[in-house]
């Protein structure tokens, strides 16, 4: 039994090294034609993101009522109620999506983010993604991804700087 | 044995693409989410703009009070004393912000039987825009010109007008 397992390793190790050749031998050729299994070819297209800037609201004044601050997904902010916009960096979340071409994938986001400055916090709602979710990797394989939201301040918010970190998942499905 | 091998060398080839799938099938990235909120930007008036006093000629003429209080004519205006101080105020707000100041363009003074005079060329000290110091609190001082016509009505001419201060 012992001998039979020392026999085996050798055996397994050559496989292993024929499959990562069958693999960047299709990776290079950008064949779609995988003889071996569909995990050889999930291989060469695994699906990544990547960060290029955060969300952000920019400056607002609150106001005795409550309002909303609305940053879409093509970065135009708006306001409702009792909150006025002044100058800030205002952008919305861009991330990439890099992966298998024509491969259909979900993108998740959480329903609503809690931003905190201190003891004092404001929720973030209303989380959108452009293109919405699920969408499919066009032909080369890349695809930006924005992500816009709505913040909700209440009346007097007090002055500070509030942030938090949310997750951006981009499955296939 | 050979099919033994054979067999052992799909299972490996089989756990190394579930190992490729499961580490690639999906992709999280975190993202900050940040607003800032502004301490609100308040204006309190300390003193009003006041001309002082003064004497028409039979000439028209001016009356300019700096920034600073300082007054001065043209024309046929005679300066007599008076209390004369420009237009003080405070601004408070989120530090080191940069807002604007915004006078009107002109301004007429209502005086006795219907008769005006019109102040305009307002100056501004900071000019605007300005930014909040790091204390979150500056001095606004406003000057302006005060046209006076040939032979002015005596009286006393007043109005009031506003003076806005916003975020950028």
């Amino acid at each position: 039994m012992q001998a039979k397992r020392m026999n085996l390793r050798p055996a397994v190790l050559m496989t292993a090294a024929g499959f990562l050749l069958a693999a960047s031998r299709i990776a290079s050729a950008q064949a779609s034609v995988a003889t071996r299994t569909t995990g050889t070819a999930r291989l060469i297209g695994g699906i990544q993101l990547t960060k290029t800037a955060d969300l952000s609201f920019g400056d607002l004044v609150p106001g005795a009522t409550a309002g909303t601050v609305r940053v879409a997904t093509g970065g135009a902010r708006t306001r409702t109620g009792g909150v006025t916009l002044a100058a800030g960096t205002v952008s919305q979340a861009t991330l990439t999506v890099q992966g298998q071409r024509n491969k259909s994938y979900t993108i998740t986001v959480p329903p609503s983010v809690t931003v905190t400055s201190g003891a004092n916090s404001m929720t973030v709602g209303s989380i959108i993604t452009a293109p919405t979710s699920p969408n499919t990797l066009p032909n080369s394989g890349t695809r930006a991804l924005r992500v816009g939201a709505t913040l909700n301040v209440l009346p007097n918010q007090p002055s500070g700087t509030y942030s938090s970190t949310f997750d951006v998942t981009v499955a296939y499905d | 044995m050979k099919r033994l091998t054979t067999f052992a060398s799909a299972a490996a080839l089989m756990w190394l693409a579930a190992g490729a799938m499961s580490a690639q099938s999906s992709a999280t990235q975190s993202a900050t989410a940040t607003a800032r909120v502004l301490a609100k930007i308040q204006l309190t008036k300390n003193t009003d703009l006041n001309f002082g006093d003064l004497v028409a000629g039979g000439s028209a003429g001016t009356v300019v009070v700096s920034t600073t209080g300082t007054r001065t004519s043209t024309g046929g205006v005679t300066l007599a004393v008076g209390t004369v101080t420009q237009a003080g105020f405070t601004v408070v707000g989120e530090p080191n912000k940069t807002y604007t100041i915004t006078v009107p363009a002109s301004v007429t003074l209502n005086g006795p039987g219907g008769n005006t005079m019109a102040v305009n060329g307002f100056v501004l000290n900071p000019t605007s825009p300005a930014t909040l110091p790091a204390g979150g609190s500056a001095p606004l001082n406003i000057g302006a010109t005060l046209n006076v016509a040939a032979n002015q009505v005596t009286g006393s001419y007043s109005n009031t007008f506003n003076v806005v201060v916003a975020y950028n």
